[in-house]
Order: structure tokens, then sequence, then C-alpha cells
């Protein structure tokens, strides 16, 4: 059944790339992700050889043409990328397919890595992570992290799947950028977006700014630790649950008073839990940096600048 | 920040004469495309020289500029500066023969109008266009991916708008020898104004063009503001950067001078007639291969895409350059 799916899509994919002039540059291979928006092709650039990750991106066309939102945001990634941020996924080319009616195919290039973050996790399964390892790629999630929101970019969904591993153990952020693009309620595929690295304010459907990402960043240092998602909750009211056994619930007076769907009094939380029984080997300085970025209110939530200056990242190893 | 910008990454060349030679490579590979059976020494006699490519262009960057002066609503000036980069970004590459001006002018501006986020409806827009306001919008939704992909998606653009603020503060702030800077927008607006018809915006940084709006401001007010720039605004620090900057405003302030020469009216004419007989027919509304192929794609059907696309080879082959003779 898989096979088919992607057998079609394939079709689907050529019979584009066919209609494309500078696209035709690029022989898909085979799908590697496919995300909550769309597919990411691996793929031969032809020219040099090399292999890119090709992400496809449907785009709704209205009757004024192509949406305000994807131009800016397009303008943007490929001004963000004059950088070259050594944690941020190089954005090689950008093409397009036919235009049709209602919709319009474009295909972003990247730099092709082989590994992801939950794929490293997974190899590591049986060894933990070096202090000094687990130190140096928070840090580097971080660069990234801090990078992204000094251009005012908020990554909404930060998770090992889109934080890539080089083959000499450099992170490089992926998949952000276009969210005004798609929406997370205009999902491209029937894909479920896990929620194990959502902020709780994203949770409850509240407004949201840069903070979400710290949030996403504490949830993964700590998987970093423990080799295991810190909450893996399976709905938003599983996934708060989870959240409030580690860190307690908040105060009513921190709850949201805003048109809530989800009430304060749904919570009880009997089993409670410490960080620092769930993430093992942590130390002092690692749990208040993780705890500083897991705070309820997104307000008193650390910023990706100020946690690059924290104790943390400057202590001598304790096990390397 | 312009330094980190694809603006200044992909889209400054070092000369008038290198951006002169890319578009005399443009004129030879478009007619080595369609000409292939136009005898060397004829060429000219059908398709448009490099020059007369030049005229065209500038005529529609006229043509540009008014269409957005009288724009309703009042249109903001950056978004009259983006288009006009849009434009000349796509000269620099594509013929004017390949893609006729007129259209992708207003596609510029309709993009710009998007990036700059000026919020206009594609037929708030085209109440803008005299003549067949349907058919305006769809060739302006049709070229606008092309025009995209030809700016290779860089479409975040650096006006001199905002450097000319900075200035204009800092002039408060740091020159009381001066009296009233407000005094200098006229003469701001109006080297402003002449400098998106040069190529000094493919040359020059915004910021430098800003600065030279200001000293030419000045000099008309008869006013001096040479130890501004040279003790206040460069300093001990920027000494060393100082004589490539005054080369920058005068090389800014002479090609403006140089954009007030008009082109013959006639010649323009004349031109204008080459070009109706030379434009490639695949990129022109009106002609029957195109209304064919929109028809096909409409249809959206691999099949009469592909019977279309061959036929058209076929065309290109045959009668497409017998035209021309």
């Amino acid at each position: 059944m898989l096979n088919e799916i992607t057998h079609t899509k394939s079709r689907h994919f050529a019979y584009r790339m066919e209609l494309v002039k500078n696209s035709n540059n690029y022989e898909e291979m085979h799908i590697i992700g496919t995300g909550a928006y769309g597919m990411v092709y691996k793929a031969r650039d032809k020219t040099s050889n090399k292999m890119v990750a090709l992400k496809k991106v449907k785009v709704p066309l209205t009757d004024d043409g192509i949406p305000l939102n994807t131009l800016r945001e397009i303008a943007l990634l490929k001004q963000l990328d004059v950088h070259e941020h050594p944690n941020i996924v190089r954005l090689l080319d950008i093409c397009h397919g036919q235009r049709l009616e209602k919709e319009l195919i474009m295909f972003l290039v990247f730099e092709h890595l082989e590994y992801d973050l939950s794929m490293y996790l997974e190899k590591r399964s049986m060894r933990n992570f070096l202090e000094k390892e687990i130190r140096q790629m928070s840090k580097e999630i971080l660069c990234g992290v801090e990078f992204l929101h000094s251009h005012r970019i908020i990554h909404r969904d930060l998770k090992p799947q889109n934080i890539l591993v080089t083959t000499e153990g450099r992170i490089k952020l992926a998949d952000f950028g276009l969210a005004k693009t798609y929406d997370f309620d205009m999902r491209l595929t029937k894909v479920v977006v896990t929620l194990w690295y959502r902020a709780p304010e994203v949770l409850l459907e509240l407004s949201y700014a840069t903070p979400v990402d710290i949030w996403s960043v504490g949830c993964i240092i700590a998987e970093l630790y423990s080799l295991k998602p810190l909450f893996s909750g399976n709905s938003e009211v599983d996934q708060l649950n989870r959240i409030f056994r580690v860190l307690g619930k908040p105060l009513q007076s921190e709850w949201p008073k805003e048109n809530m769907s989800i009430r304060y009094d749904s919570f009880e939380i009997l089993d409670k839990v410490d960080l620092k029984d769930v993430v093992p080997n942590l130390s002092e300085n690692g749990y208040n940096l993780i705890m500083s970025m897991l705070t309820f209110d997104p307000m008193k939530r650390n910023c990706a600048f100020k946690a690059l200056q924290h104790d943390y990242f400057t202590e001598e190893p304790l096990n390397c | 920040m312009f330094p980190t910008s694809t603006q200044c990454k992909y889209w400054m060349f070092s000369s008038e004469e290198e951006l002169n030679q890319l578009r005399e490579k443009t004129n030879t590979k478009h007619i080595q495309a369609y000409g292939k059976n136009v005898p060397e020494a004829n060429r000219y006699d059908y398709f448009l020289t490099p020059v007369e490519e030049s005229l065209m262009a500038k005529r529609y960057e006229l043509f540009l500029r008014d269409f957005c002066k009288g724009f309703s609503p009042p249109m903001p000036r950056n978004v009259t500066g983006t288009a006009f980069h849009y434009f000349k970004r796509f000269y620099v590459n594509n013929s004017v023969m390949n893609y006729h001006p007129k259209e992708i002018m207003v596609t510029c501006v309709y993009l710009a109008c998007k990036v700059e986020e000026f919020n206009v409806s594609i037929g708030q827009f085209v109440s803008n266009i005299k003549g067949d306001r349907e058919k305006a919008s769809d060739i302006i939704l049709n070229n606008e991916l092309l025009l995209m992909e030809q700016l290779n998606y860089h479409l975040a653009i650096h006006n001199p708008f905002r450097p000319v603020e900075g200035l204009i503060i800092d002039i408060k702030t740091r020159c009381q020898s001066l009296n009233d800077p407000e005094r200098l927008r006229p003469g701001i607006d109006q080297l402003l104004d002449k400098v998106f018809l040069t190529d000094a915006i493919l040359l020059y940084s915004p910021s430098q063009m800003a600065l030279a709006a200001i000293l030419h401001a000045a000099s008309k007010l008869q006013e001096n503001l040479d130890s501004y720039v040279t003790d206040t605004l460069f300093g001990v620090d920027g000494r060393g950067k100082l004589e490539e900057l005054i080369e920058a405003v005068r090389g800014i302030r002479s090609m403006v001078k140089m954009a007030d020469v008009n082109p013959d009216k006639n010649q323009m004419k004349l031109i204008e007639k080459k070009l109706e007989k030379c434009r490639n027919p695949d990129n022109n509304p009106d002609s029957e291969i195109y209304k064919k192929r929109m028809q096909a794609l409409l249809d959206d059907e691999d099949e009469v895409y592909n019977q279309i696309m061959n036929s058209n080879t076929e065309l290109d082959n045959s009668t497409l350059n017998m035209q021309a003779l």
C-alpha cells in the first residue's frame, strides 16, 4: 500500500517536473520525510551530482495569485540564507511546478543530511551521550533558534525530526519559515502532528510567539539526557496532563482567562514526579536551564539569547 | 541589514560595462536561439540590437514611473522603488524580444505591491490599466511566477528611502551648521525620482544613493555638507573609506544627469514596431501558439500538452524563424 502511494506520488511528481525549466535539474530518488505539510524527497542535483533534499510545498492560489505571505516568506528564506549560519540548513534553490487553477507546487531545495536528531537518538538508545556531547548539541540548537528569533522567525515545530545532524555531529535546523504559508490547520497530508514538543500556549490554542520554540528546546535537551521523549501525550489534554505531572499544575491565577476550550478543573494531578527523576544524571545547572525553558507562562520563560549565557554552557563537564 | 541581503550578494554589479556586457550577451543568446535561419549579416534588420533593447527598457521604465505615480490608491514610494529593481533585474538576463516590457512592467509593480505589503486586489490593480482589464489580469498572474523565478526568488529589496530618513535625523542631531534640514526634501526627492531610471540601483548601495541625494539637495540650496560627511559621518575611523564614497556619490550624480536625456519619439515608435514583429510568439498572449498552449494547460492533460509542445518545436524550426526573412 505504501509502495503504491509512493509510486503514484512519484509519477505525479515527475509529470510536474517536466513542465518546469529548472526543477528538471533534480532527479528525485525517494521520499525521506512525510511531514504534516508536504513530502520531502531525496534527490540528485544533476549538475553537481550532489544529494539534495527536495521539499514540496503546496501553495494555495487565490484570485490575486500567489499569496502575499508566501512571497514574503520566500523572500525571507532567501535573505536568511545569505548569512550561511552554521546551525541552519542551507537553502540551495527554489523552483516551481505547474501553476494550476487553485494551487501551485513549489520545490524548496535544501542541502541533504543523512541523519536527523530522532535517528541519531534511536541509534544511541543503548548508550547515553556524553555530557559534553549533549552540551554541544544543546548549544548549537539554541544558536540556530537564536538566529531565527533575531530574524523574527518562529519555528513553531521544533522536534528531533527536523533537527538535522551532520556526519561530524553538527546541528542544523530545518523546516522553518513557511509558517504563514501553511497554517496549523491547513495540512497537506493526514499525518498526525506530534504534540510532544508543543508549548502549553499552543496546546491551549492561545496566541503565541518565540517562547514556543524555547519550550521545544527544553523538551529536546531533556530527551538528549534520557533518550526518551519528556512528555509523550496522545491528545492535547493528555499532553498537558503529562506536563503538569512533572512541572506541577499552574496556579489558578496563572491559567489564561481568554476563551478557553480546556478548563482549569479538567486536570487533577495525583502522581506528581520530579524532573530529576524523569531525567537522571542531570547536573544542577542542566536542571536549572531546562526548568527555565519549561515555565508555563511564556512571558517568564527563558529566551534563546539568555539561555546561551547560562552557566550550564561554561561549567566543567561532569562525566566526560 | 543591507550587507547580508540577497540584493548585496547577488544584484550588485561592478560597473556599467559589466551590466552592458551582460545585456549584450542576453541579446546574442536570444538571437542565437530564435534566429538560426537568419543570416548573420541581416540579423539586426529583424531583431533588436542591444542598444534598441536598452532604449525599449528605458521607455518602459518611464511608463512604470508614470503608472505608479498615477496609481489609485496612492502608492508608497518603496513599492515603486521595488518595482524598478525587479524590472531592471529582469532585463539583465532576459531579452525584451522574449518578454515584452509592457507585460513585465505591470507584473513587477504587482509583485512589488505584495512584497511591500501594499494591499491591493488584482481587480483594484488592473482598474489602473487602460484597455482590456481581464486580459491584463491574466497576463499579470501568468507572469508572476516567471518574474519570481527570473529574480531567483530574491524578492526583498533595500530602497534608499529609509537611509534618507536616517541621515536626516543624523543631520538634525549632529550637524548644527545646517538650519532646517527639512528644506532638503525637494532636492532629495528630485534625485531619487531620477536615480531609479538609471543603472545606479544595480551598482550602488541604498545608503550611498541616499547620501548622494542629500548632497545633491544641499548643493541646490547652496549649502555645504562636506565637513558633516568627512568629520561627523565618517570621522577618523572611516577616513579610509571616504575616497570610495566620494567616488560613488560622484558616479550616482553623473548617472542621474544622463537620465534627463530623452530618446527621440519617432525612433521609439520604429523600435516598438520592430519589436511587435520580432517578439517571441510563445510568450505573446495575442499569438495563436500562446492561446493554444493556454487552452492545453487549462485542460491539464499530459497528452494535449505534449502534443502542443511538439508542434511548438516544429513551429520553432519552421515558420517562426522563416517569418524573419
